[in-house]
């Protein structure tokens, strides 16, 4: 499965030059039936578009701009979550995700400078090909990607990689395994997006830790608030936000008290 | 619409036959080198991409006016963004999101809210106009007042006011704030930034930590801290930043700095700066330099001892004596002792400290002693704790012996000042001292004092950590 959705990824590039990143269709991989339950740490996709995003605790999606970047992450699609298309919209663009520290050298093409990835998405220029050679061996240019001018400004260039022992690829990876570590997420405070009555609460269905503060943020151009067992939120103005800590463990359901039709669930686990 | 895609990602320039030559560019110029991409050369000397074809052609019809330069001097150009639609002669979306925009300046989108403002401003065939934008671009704009109705906005008026991509980069606020109150920074009200690091002081190969707050507590895009103006780590999303980093070996500087600056999503900032100041050999207070005597007679040894406490553990362990080396201990660093004369006529003073090597070759320096050669000599006092560790609210008990050539007047055990027990002649002293009710991690400090039948004194330390 993962050999055919490399295959088709890399076709999908190819033919019909499509921008951000699309993994191929595989069927097997995901189901297309919409979904509203996710959580902070998922990988999401819109019913009738293919792009995945990544879910953050804040309440934002996070672009993948290639399929490199995607693979330096994830080694196959399974576990991307399809939601509607209208739960989608709701979700704000947060920014674009990095490639994952340590796992690929990178440079654009008009500039021979060779870069390593550091956590953030920080360049450090390696400044000889012995010191390449130290860090990632003697096939150090197998390492090496190239990274599309338009997305250089993804990243910003930090301090140059003088000796060996300024960075240590195998380090860097096992310190930063997910998204969320590498752009430093607050995982202690999720956020949830007030929809529209058609679109709902998004994620209505979510699954935090004991002691997480929950924000309710209202995206919708209309008034709409959180009610439910020991959660009253009043009125919530547009853009405008109300918060809650949850600190036992158990599953409590909530609605917007003017559109009861609104609902929503927290699962909050050990 | 023409719907050609030339190349991924990036505008292409095809069928160019103009040789790779160097040409002077000035800027504003379009540029390119042996490769296709275009590029648009700003003031600030570097270069901005182009992101997709249709943002290229909301600026220029063609590519009639693009210079070839070297890739030597391509390269040596660094990218410095992305160029965003010219303000008001498209419309923007992207595919996942049904809100239309409108392109303003200071590279704003502003949400069209209704389907008759769009209407008004761009006419019935307003849907035509509209591009969707990759969604990896979105973040190249940012996100400004919607738009509720025509009178909020004007494509000619916008469009005019950018006549070139250097206008878009150098922009003003779409909106100019009324009556913009004076401030003596551009610190958003009442933020904060709060820069520290655990050594204000190190040496080179020295771990050093730097850490960094703030109190703002709504959208942050970034929080990068700075070395010596190289961004060396950057964070986005949380309200701390924190990093640590060795000194550098090789350096010939005599600090760093450490520079954090906060960038909110509404485009404040604000900044902190702290520093190391980088010194060859630092005192550190784990080593504890002591001799049993600081004023001895001619001929006469003084013990010398190097002690390394709080668990400081180091490979080597040298005793100097006005800056030479009279002792090196490496079988057992940890306890150094040196007995010897120290030679040198009456009233003369000897600087006594240590200096430490760890396993990792970092050097610290003890205290400084002097030991003052006399007439009379001090006498030789030891203060020892019935434990060197107590819980908060136990009792230890202080036991001073000394002894001396001329015989011993009185010793005494003092606590911050206040003498605890006074004993005469020179049998040992001892007091029970406490309950200490004080927090772990406390560290108790008592002085034992010893007055010879001359009227020398010798003072000796010894602590107690409560756990």
């Amino acid at each position: 499965m993962r050999i055919n959705s490399r295959v088709m990824a890399i076709a999908t590039a190819i033919a019909t030059m499509s921008t951000s990143f699309v993994p191929a269709a595989t069927h097997a991989a995901m189901t297309n039936e919409p979904s509203a339950v996710f959580s902070p740490g998922d990988l999401i996709k819109g019913q009738s578009t293919s792009s995945v995003y990544y879910y953050a605790s804040n309440g934002k999606r996070y672009v993948f701009p290639n399929e490199k970047t995607y693979f330096t992450w994830y080694t196959d699609f399974s576990t991307v979550k399809t939601i509607s298309d209208a739960q989608l919209g709701v979700i704000a663009i947060g920014g674009n995700v990095t490639y994952r520290p340590g796992m690929k050298m990178l440079k654009i093409t008009t500039d021979p400078r060779t870069y390593v990835v550091d956590q953030g998405g920080i360049l450090r220029h390696v400044g000889s090909e012995q010191l390449a050679n130290t860090l990632y061996g003697l096939n150090w240019k197998n390492v090496i990607e190239d990274l599309p001018d338009p997305f250089f400004i993804n990243y910003r260039v930090g301090t140059a990689i003088q000796t060996a022992s300024d960075y240590n690829p195998a380090n860097v990876k096992t310190l930063t395994t997910t998204i969320a570590q590498d752009k430093q997420f607050d995982e202690t405070k999720v956020t949830i997006s007030i929809g529209s009555p058609s679109s709902g609460i998004v994620p209505a269905s979510t699954t935090v830790k004991k002691g997480v503060q929950i924000t309710w943020t209202n995206r919708d151009n209309q008034l709409h608030t959180v009610v439910g067992t020991g959660i009253d939120s009043g009125n919530i103005q547009v853009g405008q936000s109300w918060s809650k800590t949850f600190d036992t463990v158990g599953s409590f359901d909530y609605h917007c008290g003017i559109h009861t039709s609104m609902q929503g669930t927290v699962n909050v686990v050990q | 619409m023409q719907r050609i895609r030339i190349s991924f990602l990036t505008l292409v320039l095809v069928a160019t036959t103009l040789p790779a030559r160097a040409a002077t560019i000035v800027p504003g110029d379009l540029i390119k080198a042996s490769g296709a991409t275009v590029y648009y050369h700003a003031t600030d000397g570097k270069r901005y991409v182009f992101p997709t074809e249709k943002t290229y052609f909301t600026w220029y019809a063609d590519f009639g006016n693009v210079k070839t330069i070297t890739d030597a001097e391509l390269a040596a150009i660094p990218i410095g963004g992305n160029v965003t639609y010219r303000p008001g002669v498209k419309l923007l979306k992207i595919t996942t999101d049904p809100k239309t925009y409108a392109i303003d300046a200071g590279k704003t989108l502003r949400w069209i809210t209704t389907e008759e403002a769009a209407k008004q401003l761009y006419g019935n065939d307003w849907a035509t106009k509209v591009d969707d934008l990759p969604d990896p671009f979105f973040i190249n704009y940012k996100l400004g007042a919607d738009i509720a109705s025509a009178a909020d906005y004007s494509p000619t008026t916008a469009r005019d006011a950018h006549a070139t991509i250097q206008a878009t980069l150098t922009a003003a606020s779409p909106t100019p704030t009324p009556t913009p109150t004076p401030t003596p920074t551009p610190t958003p009200s009442g933020t904060t930034v709060t820069l520290t690091t655990n050594k204000p002081t190190a040496q080179a190969n020295e771990s050093v930590e730097v850490y960094a707050s703030t109190n703002y507590v709504n959208g942050i895009t970034a929080f990068d801290i700075y070395i010596d103006d190289q961004l060396y780590k950057t964070c986005q999303n949380i309200a701390t930043c924190s990093f640590s980093w060795t000194i550098p070996t090789a350096g010939t500087k005599s600090s760093y700095t450490y520079r954090a600056k906060l960038t909110t999503m509404s485009g404040e900032t604000a900044e902190a700066t702290t520093s190391t100041a980088i010194v060859s050999t630092p005192i550190h207070s784990f080593i504890q330099m002591s001799a049993e005597r600081t004023t001895i007679r001619p001929n006469q040894a003084s013990s010398l001892r190097s002690l390394m406490t709080d668990g400081f553990s180091v490979a080597k362990n040298e005793i100097y004596i006005d800056g030479v080396a009279v002792k090196v201990c490496t079988a057992s660093p940890n306890d150094c002792r040196y007995t010897d004369y120290i030679t040198g006529a009456i009233g003369s003073s000897h600087s006594v400290y240590a200096i430490v090597t760890t396993g990792n070759a970092l050097m610290y320096k003890s205290n400084t002693l002097t030991v003052t050669i006399g007439t009379n000599d001090t006498p030789a006092a030891t203060l020892t704790p019935s434990k060197t560790a107590i819980y908060p609210n136990e009792t230890v008990d202080m036991t001073l012996t000394a002894s001396d050539d001329d015989g011993l007047a009185s010793m005494d055990i003092v606590k911050d000042g206040v003498t605890l027990k006074s004993c005469a002649g020179a049998a040992p002293c001892t007091v029970t001292t406490g309950p200490w009710n004080v927090p772990s991690g406390s560290v108790l400090t008592f002085e034992g004092r010893a007055y010879d039948m001359l009227h020398a004194t010798a003072t000796v330390m010894a602590t107690v950590t409560v756990q």
